[in-house]
């Protein structure tokens, strides 16, 4: 029996030992050949009912898959100088859209492959509409027909202290619609958010460094002062898009208006809500064709199901050739009637009490290190073990100066130095966005 | 008339002889006189007596043997002979007389022979050349017997059949009897009777009644089938002679047995391509996680395969997942599998076997173009209470036999639960974390024997399933079944079979996340069959098989339902489908010749597409979308509104060149009627089927195959060698990015083309000794076309590609090395090549965000599959009274750790795109499971 009895530990043992792993791993994506030369055109454009500047975006895709961008701030990589994603825009094209009325508005090229209209307009509602562009070398292209199939109102937008799914605290937005006009069934959602910004250890002066040679003999030449700072970098604002497809259906029953459709969801940890925040929602009511491509797109990027993978293949955009030649293009034009609302809320409003655990894009610190370092010409021996030092880093514009050396900070430094600074994210807020208030920014 | 040389001498060496005189001290010797004419009660001890004194001679004899013998006849005769040659002629007994001693010998069955075959001795003796005869050339060799010295070790006594005539001594002589069922008395048909060492083999008919010819002399006939104990019978055939066999019922078979039951079927059957896993045979192969599966073992064998490690659904042949018939006691079941098909929903306990039929199916079966799983579940114990059960990491199963009445009527009932929600959580695989998973099956089998012409049998059958992936979404789904059968035998040649069966498959999402879009989402098909065949053996060369099927399908292809108020979720209710399946089949087993058998099969299959519908019409020369739709028609309740049908043909023939070597041809075609609907690359639990209506036609499929059979040394080897070409027409497949679910228009997402496949599928098999296992190697290509008349119904430009499970090479090993009885090495190979994805070919900048450009379908391939997998098993000590037998099975799958792709697979996550590896079971992973038996 007492054999048994081991037996049987063992059996939980190894019960437990066991561990099953079902792994998701990431591949390097590797570049194939035979694709033709020149990428495939892509077309955006979301044309909409609401007067406005009418936006189309032209560009190729790209052979190259390896288009990931690390969006994580490294504070010893200067900002800036690391590759990212660039887009073959398509540029020198003519872009119009006609209608069935007999409307033409033309477009003009601006930058980044971006092709605005010449004039603000919006669509009407039961006016068919086409894309017409023709691209530098010539060729012509049209979209099929594109017609606002109905339109809806946001009614409301409001945000609530909320646990997502996960169990995460953080703050969700809702949205209330009412349908107005035309069949409203097939809604998508986008929004532009904006937040403000406060670098943590901003202080009023900097580091300004001049006559630097690092290459000077026996000792670096520089000059580094202390001086007020010239450029407005405590407060900043940045503007996002969404890059999202959030879509939502009331096929069946277009009459009924969406209450408390989740739009977007912020947890508490994200930088973005440690102040001010505001979203300015977009909600496109969109034509069965334009819901199911987008759909389409979501599901076969989107799976993530270990199990079972949807079977992916090629959607190709609403747009072809217009001498009838088979051309794949990609993208889509759509046209939509659109409703905006923007809401505003502060850090305090849902977290009161709690500011001094203000999230931030980066977990900010104040650090020392000596002035000056050895000359890079000196090729006698001699190890150095401390940190790059002050004037290394002004140069490669990593710090900004945050105080002059005090043991009241209680650095853990190794190698003080004459001065207690901060990485630039920290204390410039350009970093991270743009230091003019936006125009409709309410405080 | 028997004569007998007065040279005796030559009698020395035989062994026949030597044990007749080592047995000799028993004998009785008759010495006291009796009158010869009183005849009260006379003993045959007195007769031999009486007799003896009369002429002058001793018997010798052993007393059981005369027994029997008339001792009250009056036999008037002028010679002994005379008078032993009348007394002895009813009996087994013959005598002999050795005059120079004045004895006479009786024996039983055999005859002495005074001299010895002309090849005993090494060197031509001067006698035997002068003392021929015409009669004696011809005479067999004797018939030697050695009597085992510990008669203990034997089961079942030596027959011997038959007494010698020596006038008509031959080379083999007929053997016929019954064989019935020793508890039951039941006659067992369908038993196989072998010859050790011969490649004879007789099958009992429907009344247990058999006829073989055999070699004179000793002989052992090993008759073996399912459910009946193996039996060996030493025989020694003197002449003709009937033995009647009774057989134990055996429900703890040897792996050996099964696999001798069916020696030589693979080559003797007349239809190829059919598979048989016995659920118990397989029980030493290691598969994941100690689980016994069949289906996973249906993909070591050639031509059955799936799109990947952990995928659901079974590919026969190049056919797509959804052509296969699973029956389950007849009944369909529509997702044989728990756990995202890792695992199967049979309870291995309660499983007798799966037969699969890759190429033409028996013509009761039809609706499916690729095969038919035809899973069997055992019959209870009708004496005693019998029981089996296991605990493994995932599952803990229970099955019992419970005898209602004895030899009448029993129960087997099986239960099995998952406790897999560790699993998930020890899945190095943060989404998974919040996942729960679980599962339960449940099968009742009851059986009753109404009489010696009837029976019937019930099963009734449920499993469950629930698991969320993600913390928001709780999927589950359900099979549920129940069949009845009843068999009645009309007669000695025919025998009806009445089933009545009913499927009901389901699947449902509960939706319960942040924002105001709970929903509860139902899909549910049902379907209820009622078929009646009849069996008939018209005559030794024709075996009849005819009957009819109805079918009446039920689904709802949906409904969405709001799960709070004020939801913003629509409540969508489709309206139901229904369609009647019909068919009428009428088969003929046809044996031509000793070598030449047929089997003609021909059905015709019927289906109807029933209102109350309604469905829409596609303007005929643009492609079918929304925008397209040209009418919408209504149909009433009951209303035909679309029928098709047609021919099917199932047509083998095999050919014998020798016994145990056989070519086997074949051609077949199928009609199907109802689809799954997938835009996954694997099968999904929450796949849909939808019945064939005014838009969606039936696939159809036509297939042709030739294979070679061998057997070798004793059956000890099978090697076959099988090639087929199917081609398919209207299979489905589906736009891109397909909405499939709640799609009322999804005609307008379905696309039917055309696919081919071919392959060749090598097997061989070592069914006996301490090795045993099989090598499979399947070569086998698998392309579909969907080439509609717009670019948007077409894949690939509508030319061909390879399908997602287009896997050329397929390799499976799988041995078990039998050490003692009490242990056992086991071990399963399999190398694939890896099977074809679509992958990205570029990259383009929309909406904020990195998409991908994909490729051509399929263009490309995962890296190749390879996996070995070890077990052992340590069986229990084999004591009698033991309260329950055990066994324990110590597994190690993906001994080698091989991260195998399951898919690759391309996501925008955050704007950017990336590319993803999953594997369901990247590393070792051992087990331990315990059964125990009683």
């Amino acid at each position: 029996m007492k054999v048994r009895k081991y037996l049987y530990r063992f059996i939980l043992f190894l019960v437990i030992a066991t561990s099953l792993v079902a792994c998701i791993e990431e591949l390097d994506i590797e570049t194939l050949a035979d694709v033709e030369e020149q990428g495939m055109l892509v077309v955006e454009a979301v044309l909409t009912d609401k007067v406005q500047t009418q936006t189309v975006y032209l560009s190729r895709s790209d052979i190259r898959l390896d288009l990931q961008t690390d969006t994580l701030y490294n504070p010893i990589i200067p900002l800036g100088s690391r590759p990212f994603d660039t887009v073959n825009v398509e540029k020198g094209a003519t872009i119009r859209v006609v209608g069935s009325n007999g409307d033409q508005f033309p477009f003009f090229e601006g930058r980044d492959g971006e092709y605005l209209s010449n004039t603000q307009f919006g669509l009407q509602f039961g006016v068919d509409y086409a894309l017409e562009i023709t691209t530098s070398n010539g060729t012509e292209y049209i979209s099929d027909p594109l017609l606002v199939t109905g339109t809806s109102e946001i009614t409301g937008i409001y945000a609530e202290k909320s646990v997502n799914d996960d169990g995460v605290e953080g703050v969700a937005i809702y949205a209330d619609s009412a349908p107005l006009q035309g069949n409203a069934s097939f809604y998508r959602y986008a929004y532009d958010e904006t937040y403000k910004i406060v670098a943590p250890y901003w202080a009023e002066k900097d580091f300004v460094l001049t006559n630097y040679d690092p290459c000077a003999l026996p000792q670096p030449t520089y000059d580094l002062q202390i001086l007020d700072r010239t450029k407005e970098n405590q407060v900043c604002y940045n503007t996002i898009s969404s890059n999202a497809i959030d879509q939502f259906s009331t096929a069946g029953n277009p009459a009924t208006g969406i209450s408390r459709k989740l739009v977007r969801f912020i947890t508490r940890d994200n930088f973005i809500l440690a102040h001010r925040y505001s979203i300015l929602l977009k909600q496109y009511v969109q034509a069965p064709e334009a819901f199911s491509f987008y759909e389409v797109l979501n599901k076969i990027s989107g799976s993530e199901d270990i199990f079972s993978q949807v079977q992916p293949g090629s959607i190709y955009a609403n747009m072809h050739r217009k001498d009838g030649i088979g051309e794949n293009v990609l993208g889509y034009v759509e046209a939509v009637g659109v409703s905006e609302q923007r809401l505003f809320f502060n850090f305090e409003d849902f977290f009161p009490g709690e500011e001094d655990t203000r999230p931030y894009a980066f977990n900010c610190y104040l650090t020392s290190s000596p002035e000056s370092h050895k000359s890079y010409c000196d090729n006698s021996l001699g190890s150095n073990s401390c940190p790059q030092s002050v004037i290394e880093q002004v140069d490669l514009g990593l710090i900004n100066y945050y105080d002059d050396y005090s043991e009241d900070y209680g650095l853990q430094a190794g190698c003080p130095g004459p001065y207690i600074f901060t990485p630039r994210i920290c204390g410039d807020c350009t970093t991270l966005g743009d230091n003019v208030r936006p125009d409709f920014w309410v405080d | 008339m028997n004569t007998f040389p007065s040279r005796p001498k030559l009698i020395g060496g035989s062994k026949l002889l030597l044990s007749l005189f080592l047995v000799a001290s028993q004998f009785i010797f008759s010495q006291d006189p009796i009158d010869q004419t009183s005849t009260a009660k006379r003993t045959p001890e007195a007769y031999f007596q009486k007799l003896g004194q009369q002429f002058g001679y001793r018997f010798f004899y052993l007393k059981d043997w005369v027994q029997n013998i008339d001792a009250e006849q009056d036999i008037e005769g002028d010679s002994l002979s005379q008078i032993l040659d009348q007394l002895l002629a009813e009996t087994t007994l013959n005598y002999y007389i050795l005059e120079d001693d004045r004895r006479v010998f009786l024996l039983r069955n055999g005859i002495i022979y005074d001299e010895l075959p002309s090849a005993f001795l090494e060197t031509p003796d001067s006698v035997q050349t002068t003392v021929s005869s015409d009669r004696q050339q011809y005479v067999p060799p004797p018939s030697f017997y050695e009597e085992p010295t510990s008669k203990g070790a034997r089961e079942h006594p030596l027959v011997r059949i038959g007494k010698t005539d020596g006038n008509n001594l031959k080379s083999s002589y007929q053997l016929s009897g019954r064989v019935t069922n020793e508890k039951t008395g039941e006659p067992i048909p369908d038993l196989a009777i072998r010859v050790r060492g011969m490649s004879r083999l007789a099958v009992t008919n429907e009344a247990g009644n058999y006829q073989l010819e055999l070699p004179a002399g000793y002989n052992v006939l090993i008759a073996s089938a399912m459910g009946i104990r193996n039996m060996e019978r030493e025989v020694v055939m003197y002449n003709d002679g009937i033995l009647n066999l009774n057989l134990d019922e055996d429900l703890q078979q040897l792996d050996e047995v099964v696999v001798e039951a069916d020696a030589l079927r693979n080559v003797e059957e007349t239809v190829a391509g059919n598979e048989e896993i016995v659920t118990e045979e397989a029980k030493n192969i290691p598969l994941v996680l100690g689980e016994r599966n069949i289906l996973e073992i249906a993909k070591a064998l050639p031509g059955i395969s799936s799109a990947g490690e952990g995928a659901s659904g079974l590919n026969v042949r190049g056919g797509k997942t959804d052509q296969n018939l699973v029956l389950l006691d007849d009944a369909v079941i529509y997702n044989p599998t728990h756990f995202f098909g890792i695992f199967q929903a049979l309870n291995p306990f309660t499983t007798e076997k799966v037969n699969i039929y890759k190429g033409a199916p028996p013509v009761e079966f039809g609706g499916r173009l690729s095969s038919v799983l035809d899973i069997e579940t055992k019959n209870g114990n009708t004496e005693k209470i019998a029981g089996e059960g296991s605990i493994g990491p995932v599952t803990g199963n229970l099955s019992l036999e419970i005898p209602i009445k004895k030899e009448v009527s029993s129960l087997v009932v099986g239960g099995r639960g998952a406790y897999a929600d560790w699993l998930l959580k020890t899945l190095d695989e943060e989404s998974l974390n919040d996942s729960e998973a679980s599962f339960f099956d449940g099968i009742v089998k009851y059986d009753h024997k109404i009489s010696d012409k009837q029976s019937v049998q019930a099963t009734a059958y449920y499993s469950n399933d629930r698991f969320s992936i993600t913390s928001d979404s709780l999927y589950h789904y359900t099979n549920r079944l129940f069949s009845l059968g009843w068999v009645h035998r009309w007669g000695e040649k025919t025998t009806g079979t009445l089933t009545l069966a009913n499927s009901d498959y389901r699947f449902g999402i509960d939706y319960d996340g942040e924002s105001n879009e709970d929903f509860k989402l139902d899909y549910a098909i049902n379907e209820s069959e009622l078929r009646y065949k009849l069996r008939n053996r018209v005559s030794d060369k024709h075996t009849l098989d005819y009957g009819v099927s109805a079918k009446y399908y039920s689904v709802n292809p949906g409904s969405k339902r709001p799960t709070e108020p004020g939801s913003n979720v629509v409540p969508i209710d489709f309206e139901n489908e229904q369609a009647f399946e019909g068919a009428v089949f009428i088969g003929d087993d046809f044996k031509l010749s000793d070598k030449l058998t047929l089997s003609l099969g021909a059905r015709y299959a019927f289906f109807a597409a029933l209102g109350e519908s309604t469905q829409y019409s596609y303007q005929k020369d643009a492609p079918r979308n929304g925008t397209t739709v040209q009418d919408t028609l209504q149909y009433g309740s009951m209303e035909a509104v679309k029928t098709y049908g047609g021919p099917e043909a199932r047509i083998s023939a095999r050919y014998l060149f020798t016994p145990d070597f056989s070519v086997k041809a074949s051609l077949n075609n199928a009609y199907q009627f109802v689809h799954t609907l997938s835009n996954n690359t694997t099968v999904s639990p929450i796949d849909t089927w939808k019945l064939s209506d005014l838009n969606i036609r039936p696939q159809k499929g036509y297939q042709a195959a030739l294979g070679f059979f061998k057997n070798f040394s004793d059956n000890m080897f099978e090697f076959s060698l099988e090639g087929y070409y199917k081609l398919m027409d209207d299979v489905l497949d589906f736009k891109t990015g397909a909405n499939l679910l709640l799609n009322e228009n999804v005609e307008t997402e379905v696309l039917q083309g055309d696919g081919k496949a071919y392959g060749v599928e090598f097997m061989m098999k070592k069914n006996k000794g301490h090795l045993n296992g099989w090598l499979s190697y399947t070569y086998s290509r698998s392309f579909y076309r969907f080439n509609g008349d717009f670019p948007e119904e077409q894949i690939n430009e509508g030319e061909f590609f390879p399908s997602n499970f287009d896997k050329p090479h397929d390799v499976s090993l799988i041995a078990n090395y039998r050490l003692t009885n009490r242990f056992s090495f086991s071990m399963n190979f399999a190398y694939q090549t890896g099977r074809p994805i679509t992958y990205p070919i570029g990259t383009f900048r929309f909406n904020n965000s990195d998409f991908v450009v994909f490729s051509d379908r399929n263009k490309f391939r995962i890296p190749d599959y390879y996996r070995l997998d070890l077990g052992v098993n340590i069986e229990g000590n084999h004591k009698k009274n033991k309260l329950a037998h055990s066994f324990i099975t110590v597994q190690v799958y993906n001994v080698l750790g091989r991260n195998n792709p399951y898919s690759v697979f391309f996501v925008t996550d955050q704007g950017e795109v990336k590319a993803l590896q999953s594997s369901i079971f990247a590393m070792p992973i051992p087990s331990i499971t315990y059964n125990f038996k009683f």
